[in-house]
C-alpha cells in the first residue's frame, strides 16, 4: 500500500504535467496560429522580401529606415516530453518545427506591423536570425526549451511606376 | 541618421565611405525572469520577459553604433547586421554593426 502511494506521489505530478501541456500547450498554439492567420490578412499588402536592392522605390517619399524585432517562444511541457523520447531514437520532431514555424511567423509579422504604423508598404533585405539568450547549460539540468529570433529589414514606400522607366518607354 | 540594412538608400548618393561602425552589449538574465520563464515552459507560449530582455540589448547595441558613427561625422548607416553570442550560461552579447557613410539627397 506505501509503495502504491510512493509510486502515485513520483507519477502523478509527471502526469499532471503532461496533461498541462497537452492541453493548455494545444490550446495556446491553437489560439497563436489563429492570431497570426488574423494579423497577416491585415499586412498582407506589404510587400516583403529578402533582396538586397529595392522593388520600385519612391525616392521622393522620406528615407528607408531599418526596423528590428524579437520574439523569443517557450515550449510546452508535452512538446519537450515527446521531443526528448524523439531524440533518443532519431528522426524528425514534428513539435518543435511548428514552434520554430511560430517564432519566424511572429517575427516576420512585427516588423510588417511597425512598417504598417510607419506609413511604408514594403520591406527588403528581410533578414531572420536565431538568438543567442544563454539558456544552455550543460550543469544545470533545467533547460528551458525555447525559440529566441531576431529579425530585421529594411521598410520603405513604394512609387506607382519609376519616372525614369516609363521615359524610356515612351 | 537613416539607418538601413541594405546596401544602397534610394534617392541618396553615397559621397563617402567612413567605415565599419559597431556597438555591442553583454547582459545576464535574472532569476526572476528565470521563474516566470520556467514556469511559461510548462504551457508553452511566448517568453515575454526574454523578448523584453532581447529588445532592450538591442535598442543598447543599435545606440552604441549610432554613437561610433556620430563620432566619425557620418550621416547614415548601410548594411546593418545583428549577431548574437553566448559568453556563459546566463549572458549573451548582442552585436551590431555596420558601415558608416556621408550620403547626400540626389537631385531630381
Amino acid at each position: 500500500m506505501e509503495a502504491l502511494f510512493g509510486l502515485a506521489f513520483a507519477v502523478l505530478p509527471a502526469l499532471f504535467l503532461l496533461g498541462l501541456g497537452t492541453f493548455m500547450g494545444r490550446s495556446i498554439e491553437r489560439k497563436h496560429f489563429a492570431d497570426l492567420k488574423r494579423r497577416e490578412a491585415a499586412v498582407s499588402h506589404i510587400l516583403a522580401t529578402q533582396m538586397k536592392t529595392f522593388h520600385q522605390p519612391n525616392s521622393q517619399a522620406s528615407p528607408p529606415m531599418m526596423l528590428v524585432s524579437e520574439v523569443v517562444i517557450s515550449s510546452d511541457y508535452l512538446k519537450s516530453f515527446v521531443g526528448a523520447i524523439q531524440n533518443f531514437f532519431g528522426g524528425e520532431i514534428y513539435g518543435f518545427q511548428t514552434l520554430l514555424e511560430r517564432a519566424r511567423r511572429e517575427a516576420l509579422l512585427r516588423i510588417k506591423e511597425q512598417a504598417l504604423e510607419r506609413g511604408c508598404d514594403a520591406i527588403c533585405c528581410v533578414r531572420l536570425n536565431t538568438a543567442e539568450i544563454g539558456g544552455h547549460d550543460p550543469a544545470q539540468k533545467k533547460t528551458i526549451v525555447m525559440v529566441s529570433l531576431l529579425a530585421s529589414g529594411t521598410a520603405y514606400r513604394r512609387g506607382s511606376v519609376e519616372p525614369v522607366l516609363a521615359e524610356a518607354v515612351t | 541618421m537613416i539607418v538601413v540594412n541594405t546596401d544602397a538608400i534610394p534617392g541618396h548618393r553615397i559621397v563617402e565611405v567612413k567605415g565599419i561602425v559597431q556597438g555591442n552589449t553583454v547582459r545576464a538574465k535574472h532569476a526572476g525572469r528565470d521563474i516566470a520563464a520556467g514556469l511559461k515552459n510548462l504551457v508553452g507560449g511566448e517568453l515575454k520577459g526574454y523578448t523584453e530582455l532581447l529588445t532592450e540589448s538591442r535598442q543598447e547595441a543599435v545606440n552604441r553604433m549610432l554613437n561610433h558613427a556620430q563620432q566619425l561625422g557620418a550621416n547614415a548607416i548601410v548594411s546593418v547586421r545583428f549577431t548574437t553570442s553566448s559568453i556563459t550560461s546566463g549572458a549573451s552579447e548582442l552585436y551590431a554593426y555596420g558601415t558608416a557613410v556621408t550620403v547626400v539627397p540626389e537631385g531630381p
